[in-house]
């Protein structure tokens, strides 16, 4: 049986490692406030939507030859086409979860939801 | 620890043998990449290939389960056309810091630790670098709160090619009849 001491360390490290992650990135979620749409291209926000978005709106980011179709819609978003050799970033799907995120690694493309925390929400 | 592996005229392990290794390395990556839609993260797999790795390790060492890994990820990266793209760099990287960890853990905690938890490690170590290399591409950490999904994904993998190491260790010979 000794041979699993080691094991049960290991397994601990794992589990302290999940539950330091997800606090570090899930608990500090701002409840009950507006969210926005935060778009990143190599590691430049290019774009910020506030959300909710009335209307559905197409956006197409482009940067040279690499194309995204976004599809803004209510209080979601998702890519709707992409010209990306793996094509991932589709299969994301809908986000609309304070710290969701969409890849597109091939063209250098976060997409990720933030609370606005410091601000009580926009009146337009 | 010693295994008994049929060896050549030269003593050294079987060129027959690693070869039906890697064989098997890329009939599992197959059958990962066909069970992707299956994870709840685009892109992510299963990890079964790593069972392969991670036998070799434990038998034959270092040096033939680094070659056999090298072997894996070009061969699997052109058989399905995905050579010299982002992909095959993030599989490259994270699959040699996986082998790199888990050859240290058998190394240095030798006794003290099982297949299945150098196969957890490995398995959480491929998801940090996988990450990494994902950070260095985008130019932004934020990638990295995909990890604990990735992490709470890859450990019934991990589980799981920990016990079949294990059990085949305890067969010592099973792939030597014949």
């Amino acid at each position: 049986m000794k041979r699993y001491r080691g094991d049960g360390v290991i397994v601990f490290f794992i589990l302290l490692l999940l539950v330091i992650s997800y606090c570090f990135f899930y608990t500090n979620k701002p409840v009950n406030s507006a969210r926005q749409i935060v778009i990143l291209q190599n590691g430049i926000v290019i774009k910020t939507i506030y959300l909710p978005q009335r209307s559905k709106e197409e956006m197409v980011l482009s940067d040279g030859a690499k194309e995204n179709v976004l599809l803004v819609e209510n209080d979601r978003v998702q890519i709707t086409s992409a010209n990306c050799p793996d094509q991932l970033c589709k299969k994301f799907g809908w986000i609309q979860a304070v710290g969701q995120q969409i890849a597109c690694i091939p063209h250098r493309l976060l997409i990720r939801i933030e609370g606005q925390d410091g601000l009580d929400g926009i009146l337009y | 620890m010693e295994f008994y592996i049929k060896t050549d005229s030269n003593g050294k392990p079987h060129l027959a043998l690693q070869g039906l290794l890697l064989a098997m390395a890329l009939i599992l990556y197959a059958l990962e990449s066909m069970f992707e839609w299956v994870m709840p993260v685009p892109g992510a797999k299963l990890g079964l290939a790593n069972l392969v790795s991670l036998y070799t390790l434990m038998t034959l060492g270092f040096k033939i389960s680094l070659k056999i890994l090298l072997l894996r990820v070009v061969l699997a990266s052109i058989f399905f056309g995905k050579i010299f793209s982002v992909s095959f760099y993030i599989s490259l990287g994270a699959g040699l810091a996986s082998l790199c960890v888990m050859a240290l853990v058998k190394r240095y905690c030798s006794g003290k630790v099982s297949a299945i938890g150098i196969s957890l490690l490995g398995a959480t170590s491929h998801n940090i670098m996988q990450l990494f290399i994902a950070s260095m591409v985008l130019e932004t950490g934020y990638i990295f709160n995909f990890l604990p999904i990735l992490v709470v994904l890859s450990l019934p993998t991990g589980f799981f090619n920990g016990i079949i190491v294990e059990m085949m260790l305890k067969q010592r010979n099973v792939l030597d009849r014949g």
